[in-house]
């Protein structure tokens, strides 16, 4: 048992190359429609607005808080559980409704009236307006860096036709990690785009463990039958990609189960990311290099035939 | 054993003892969120310092002209320059001279008949500068005289200041402290009436120039809530420049207030100017507010005092903040971050327990896949942990929650090193090869890959360290942290365990 995968398996992986395009095709389009029509339920960092975090005594209902909040006219701000425990929530206000310091002092005002003593401050948040433009800027543009910066060093490293492999997939999990948070409305934040830009190097480790081994093989036999050569390095490598994400996701499985709740959108999207990474790295990078091999290939021999014409 | 592993054992035994020393040393600097506090993010609006500045340099313009006996028909101010028009326009030339001798700092140009003066952008830049370095020291001073807070003050960026103050502090006072301008004036009283109105209503050709309109504080007379307006002398008789000391203190009724005391050169300025002021009014300004204006009944040198509307908390916030000086500029705060106690120990609670789990899973995983040589890793996975907290330690950087994530993540990340070189030696062993060349070629083979791998995962973490906010540049850190160090004891110091314990045999149960 403990041996699993020591054979190497023989898993014709790129014969349903196809099937792998049309899926993370239709992946990447719905994520992409979520996105642009449910839209992201963005976290303070991106929206400003002052956020103020609750923890009650008592088991405690949403409404009740509203109810409260209604004293002090703020009953249309955002209330989100924190937990499952029914003990933790925050009350967002968004910035229109005036000053950060009144509307703390506000909210206090009316929990202190409907729950007495029976609650804690744990944390205020105020991000001005400024503040949530510049970091919806800085978010877009690191992960644009990061995939630049990526497919400079691939390129570097390896041949064009694999940095642009290895690249295309990396928007790929990016998209469709992004899209599951729209989907399901859980917050994106800033740690959330950082965790995203961590799936983005990591999820590039995976392939470039196949890569690696392509990169071997080609130097043993050549690129004269490609397809082939590419499902055996992945055949090859299969323990490799599936136990190094293993270990990393055992890691952020225990923190997304015990880490917290502030770790809990971070984690999340960790998990999507990388078990996007793995799948994109085999039915996704690899079949993309083997294509634009051709591709590239067809085209160079395709321009010398009319250069003899 | 042989001589080179009996070195190379020797050498990570003096890191391990040299880690374990850095580790004791001293504790680890917890982040706000993990410790609870305050951070703030201010923007110092060095815009109006330098709006202040064109309205001194268009003083200093006016007198230098005229003592070149060049009259000066106006000087508008602008935001980023001043427009002069001279009574004789053929005299530009001339005026643009003694501009450029005698001011350094502004470019001049001539154009029909006028002359554009602004500043350069060196002093633009030099003025910008000084302002939020001012800024920093006037809010560090502040917070110094409340006593020992172990706040950080730093300039973040190129006009923004950070304070972050840990414990537990109240952020309406926090900010009120660190927020208020603080620009003391004592200032020369010409008129005043109880609306801007009535005020404005006595001039009718516009007010006086040379002078301005500030409001004062309302306060309640004969049960009727009412506010007076000055017109006051544009430039203060002195400043809170020129200030010694401020105490808390009550005035003659019994209610907080604040007496001050002047510098030996703002008293003898302020002696001789109320000696000639006696039956007339000064008004007190604080912050472009009169907050109060007493009839000068005798010669004032020395000592005054600021009533107001004060809590007796508020007095003496206020005589520290004089006592510390004025903020060069107006800040205003961008982000506010207020994180209460248990939240950051219930964190710390937390992430110690996923650590631990993170640390078994992959720890038993590691053991059943690969038995010995998957113990060595755990161990070397023990040793980075060690590693990662004594670089946090010697690099003096701020543990925050993400941070510890970073950390957490790195558990399984660490060891991927180790999978990548134990399934190469697996795939060694089954061609046949004895168990030395396996290991050789194990390593000698999967260095490539990790590198490959370890080096994309630092670019994310590098551009993250650029563009992140503060805790998560906490994440950054550790991510790279970890990954360096995990390069070293999942190829060095596992291979170094590997080769002793393997020693010279052909194979051994259980090593893989």
């Amino acid at each position: 048992m403990r041996n699993f995968l020591d054979k190497t398996p023989n898993i014709d992986f790129l014969k349903i190359k196809k099937q792998g395009y049309i899926v993370s095709t239709l992946l990447v389009i719905a994520s992409l429609v979520i996105i642009f029509t449910k839209g992201f339920n963005l976290g303070l960092d991106f929206t400003g607005g002052t956020s103020i975090q609750v923890k009650f005594i008592d088991r405690v209902d949403i409404s009740q808080i509203r109810a409260a909040l209604r004293l002090v006219n703020l009953q249309d701000s955002m209330i989100q559980e924190i937990g499952t425990e029914k003990v933790e929530y925050e009350i967002r206000v968004s910035l229109k409704k005036g000053k950060s310091s009144e509307i703390v002092q506000k909210v206090k005002k009316a929990l202190k009236e409907k729950f007495g003593d029976r609650f804690e401050i744990r944390k205020i948040d105020y991000i001005g307006a400024v503040v949530g433009e510049e970091l919806r800027k800085a978010s877009v543009y690191s992960i644009v860096a990061v995939l630049v910066a990526i497919l400079l060093y691939v390129g570097y490293r390896f041949e064009p036709v694999f940095a642009i492999g290895a690249v295309i997939p990396l928007f790929h999990d990016a998209i469709i990690t992004l899209g599951i948070f729209a989907l399901i409305g859980e917050e994106v934040n800033l740690a959330v785009i950082a965790a995203i830009l961590t799936v983005l190097g990591y999820s590039l480790n995976d392939t470039i463990i196949i890569f690696d081994r392509i990169r071997e093989n080609i130097k043993l036999r050549g690129k004269k039958n490609l397809l082939q050569l590419v499902n055996q390095s992945i055949n090859e490598n299969l323990s490799r990609t599936i136990i190094t994400s293993g270990t990393t996701l055992f890691s952020v499985l225990a923190l997304y189960l015990f880490g917290g709740e502030s770790l809990k959108g971070f984690s999340l999207a960790l998990l999507i990311g990388i078990i996007f990474g793995t799948y994109s790295s085999i039915y996704v990078a690899s079949p993309l290099v083997v294509d634009l091999e051709r591709f590239f290939r067809r085209k160079v021999t395709g321009e010398k035939t009319s250069k003899t014409v | 054993m042989k001589t080179d592993l009996k070195w190379k054992l020797i050498a990570v035994f003096a890191i391990f003892v040299a880690t374990i020393y850095i580790v004791l040393s001293k504790p680890i600097k917890l982040g706000l969120d993990l410790q609870g506090g305050m951070s703030i993010v201010l923007e110092v609006d060095v815009d109006h310092v330098i709006k202040t500045q064109y309205k001194q340099l268009a003083k200093d313009i006016k007198k230098k002209l005229k003592e070149n006996k060049i009259d000066v028909l106006s000087i508008k101010v602008l935001d980023e320059k001043l427009i002069i028009s001279l009574l004789d326009p053929t005299l530009n030339e001339k005026a643009f001279k003694i501009i450029k001798e005698n001011f350094p700092q502004v470019d001049v140009k001539v154009s029909d008949s006028i002359l554009n003066v602004s500043f350069s952008q060196w002093e633009l830049n030099r003025i910008k500068k000084l302002t939020v370095q001012q800024a920093v020291e006037t809010i560090r001073n502040r917070i110094d005289e409340f006593g020992k807070l172990n706040a950080n003050v730093s300039k973040l960026g190129e006009r923004r200041i950070l304070v972050e103050i840990p414990g537990v502090v109240d952020p309406d006072r926090a900010k009120a402290i660190i927020g208020k301008t603080a620009q003391l004036e004592l200032l020369e009283v010409v008129d005043s009436a109880y609306s801007k109105e009535e005020l404005l209503k006595r001039y009718p050709e516009g007010i006086p120039e040379g002078t301005r309109i500030l409001e004062g504080i309302p306060e309640e007379i004969n049960g009727q809530k009412v506010k007076e307006w000055f017109l006051v002398k544009d430039t203060p008789i002195v400043t809170g420049s020129q200030l010694k000391d401020a105490r808390a203190s009550v005035d003659s009724r019994g209610k907080p207030a604040v007496n001050f005391e002047l510098t030996d050169e703002g008293a003898s300025i302020f002696g001789e100017a109320t000696a000639k002021l006696i039956g007339k009014r000064i008004a007190i300004v604080l912050d472009n507010k009169v907050v109060s204006a007493p009839v000068v009944r005798s010669r004032i040198s020395k000592s005054g005092q600021i009533t107001g509307d004060f809590t007796p908390e508020e007095a003496a916030d206020l005589a520290v903040i004089l006592r510390a000086g004025a903020l060069p500029a107006p800040v205003h705060i961008l982000e506010e971050r207020v994180i209460g106690p248990t939240l950051g120990k219930d964190s710390i609670d937390k992430t110690l327990k996923a650590g631990i789990a993170a640390l078994i899973l992959v720890g038993l995983f590691m053991i059943w896949r690969y038995a010995i040589s998957g113990f060595i890793s755990v161990v070397a996975l023990l040793f980075n942990g060690l590693l990662i907290w004594a670089a946090i330690v010697f690099l003096d950087i701020t543990l925050t929650l993400p941070g510890i994530a970073g950390i957490i993540l790195n558990i399984g990340m660490a060891v991927d090193a180790n999978v990548i070189i134990f399934e190469r030696i697996k795939e060694e062993l089954k061609k046949g090869r004895t168990l030395r060349v396996a290991v050789e070629e194990g390593f000698k083979r999967a260095w490539d890959a990790i590198l490959d791998a370890q080096i994309t995962t630092l670019i994310a973490a590098f551009v993250l360290f650029q563009f992140g906010t503060g805790p998560l540049k906490g994440f950054a850190a550790t991510l790279s942290i970890g990954t360096v160090t995990s390069i070293f004891t999942a190829l060095f110091v596992t291979k170094l365990f590997l080769d002793i314990i393997l020693g010279g045999k052909k194979s051994l149960k259980y090593a893989f």
